[in-house]
C-alpha cells in the first residue's frame, strides 16, 4: 500500500475528500482488503481517541470568568498592532482635518495669512528703495548675511535680494515696482475670493466661529 | 400559577456571539465576559488535552483568555460573514500557543522511550477497564511532536476541518494532512493490542 492511499483514507474517514475522490477510494476499498483493515484500525483509533474525556475545569466557567475579567482588571490592556496605530493615526489626522473647529481656524487664518503676505511684500519693496539710497549699504547687508549663513552668503558685493534669495529659495534681487504691485494685485484677488467665500456660506463673526 | 415575565424581560433582545465579539473588540468587558463563559469548556479542554494536567490547564486557559483581550484589537476576521467561526479558530490558535508555552517551561510528562506498548499479540481489550483504556490513549497522545499533538487534538476533540486546522495554525493545509497522518501512524504503533482488527 503506497503513501498516496494512506492519504487518501485519513481524509476518507475526515470527509475531507471530493464525491469523485470519495468514489475512487470506495472502489479502491472494495478490492483491497489490505486498505480495508487498514481504515478499519483508524476507524478504532479515532473512536478511541475521542473516549477520553476532557475536563470540566477546576471551577466553574462563571467564577473562572470572574478570575479573568478581576486579571483585566488589574491592569492587562488591549494592544493594538503597529498596523493598527498607523492606521489609527490616519484615522486621527484624517478627522482632525475634518474636525469643524479645525478647518474654521484654516478658514479664519487664510485673510491673516494673506495680510503677513501683503506685509512681507511691502516691506520688501521699501527695503529695496532704502538700499539703492543708502550708499554701502549692499555691502553692510552682505556681511550680515555672511554671518548669519556662511555657506549662502557669498562675497560682499553680490546684490542683497540675491544673497536674501539664496537663503529663502527664490530670488527677489529683481524687484521693481511692477513685481511689488503684480504680488499686492495677487494678493487682493485672494483676498476678494475669500471674502466672497465668506459671503455665500453666511456672514459669521470670529467669534461666533471660533465658538463653533 | 406559571411566572409571568414582565414585558420588559420579554422584549429584550438577544445578543448574538458575533456582537458580543464586536463589542469586546472595541473594549467592552462586560461583552469579553461573556465570550470568557461561552468559550471557557472550549479553550481549557484545548489546553488541558495538549499537555495533560488540570491544575496547569486551567492557568494557562487563563492566560489565553488574558492574551487574547489584549490582542483583540488586532483581531481581523478572515470571513467577516462567519466572525463567530474566524474568533473560535482566532482564540484555539492562542489556547494552543499557552500550552506550548507552558509545555516548553516543564519539563516532559510523558518519557517516550518507557511509555508501555500495548502488545500486539495479546487481546487485552477484554482485560482493561475503559479508564486505563483512556489513560493510555491519554499517554499516547501526550507523548507526540507538539506540532502533531496540536493537530490532532483540533481535529479529533474541536472537530475541525482540515481548512480550519490550517487557518487556526496558519499553516498549509497538506502540513495538516501529513502531521495529521504522523500522529495517527505513531499512535497505532504504540496502541497496537487495542486496535487490532478480528
Amino acid at each position: 500500500m503506497n503513501e498516496h492511499v494512506d492519504a487518501l483514507i485519513d481524509a476518507y474517514l475526515d470527509g475531507e475528500l471530493t464525491r469523485q475522490q470519495e468514489r475512487r477510494v470506495e472502489e479502491h476499498l472494495s478490492a483491497c482488503e489490505t486498505c480495508r483493515s487498514f481504515l478499519t484500525v483508524r476507524q478504532k483509533l479515532s473512536t478511541l481517541v475521542r473516549e477520553v474525556p476532557g475536563t470540566r475545569g477546576l471551577k466553574p466557567a462563571s467564577v473562572f470568568a470572574d478570575r479573568v475579567m478581576e486579571s483585566l482588571e488589574a491592569g492587562y490592556v488591549q494592544e493594538s498592532p503597529w498596523w493598527l496605530e498607523l492606521r489609527g493615526m490616519y484615522t486621527e489626522v484624517q478627522t482632525w482635518l475634518t474636525d469643524r473647529s479645525v478647518l474654521q481656524a484654516g478658514w479664519i487664518a487664510v485673510p491673516v495669512m494673506l495680510l503677513l503676505a501683503s506685509v512681507f511684500i511691502r516691506s520688501v519693496g521699501i527695503l529695496n528703495t532704502v538700499i539703492r539710497l543708502v550708499p554701502d549699504s549692499e555691502s553692510i547687508l552682505g556681511q550680515v548675511f555672511n554671518f548669519l549663513k556662511p555657506a549662502v552668503a557669498l562675497q560682499v558685493d553680490q546684490p542683497w535680494g540675491g544673497v536674501l534669495g539664496r537663503m529663502v529659495g527664490f530670488d527677489v534681487g529683481n524687484w521693481t515696482l511692477f513685481t511689488s504691485l503684480f504680488a499686492s494685485f495677487i494678493i487682493g484677488l485672494l483676498y476678494a475670493a475669500w471674502i466672497a467665500s465668506w459671503l455665500s456660506n453666511g456672514p459669521r463673526t470670529i467669534s461666533s466661529a471660533v465658538e463653533q | 400559577m406559571p411566572a409571568v415575565l414582565s414585558p420588559i424581560f420579554q422584549e429584550m433582545p438577544v445578543i448574538q456571539e458575533s456582537d458580543l465579539i464586536t463589542l469586546a473588540k472595541l473594549g467592552d468587558k462586560p461583552a469579553y465576559g461573556e465570550l470568557v463563559r461561552i468559550y471557557h469548556s472550549r479553550v481549557i479542554n484545548v489546553v488541558y488535552r495538549m499537555c495533560g494536567d488540570e491544575i496547569v490547564a486551567e492557568d494557562a486557559a487563563q492566560n489565553a483568555f488574558i492574551k487574547a483581550w489584549q490582542s483583540l484589537p488586532g483581531f481581523q476576521p478572515s470571513d467577516p460573514a462567519r466572525l463567530e467561526v474566524s474568533f473560535r479558530n482566532w482564540l484555539n490558535r492562542i489556547a494552543i500557543n499557552a500550552a506550548l508555552d507552558v509545555l516548553r517551561r516543564q519539563k516532559p510528562q510523558v518519557d517516550l522511550e518507557n511509555i508501555q506498548l500495548v502488545d500486539p499479540g495479546v487481546s487485552v481489550e477484554a482485560n482493561l477497564e475503559q479508564r486505563e483504556r483512556a489513560q493510555l490513549v491519554r499517554q499516547s497522545v501526550l507523548a507526540l511532536p507538539e506540532a502533531s499533538r496540536a493537530v490532532l487534538v483540533l481535529r479529533e476533540y474541536e472537530g475541525l476541518s482540515y481548512r480550519e486546522i490550517a487557518e487556526t495554525l496558519d499553516i498549509p493545509m497538506g502540513t495538516v494532512m501529513s502531521r495529521l497522518n504522523y500522529a495517527r501512524n505513531l499512535m497505532a504503533q504504540q496502541l497496537g493490542g487495542l486496535l487490532e482488527v478480528r
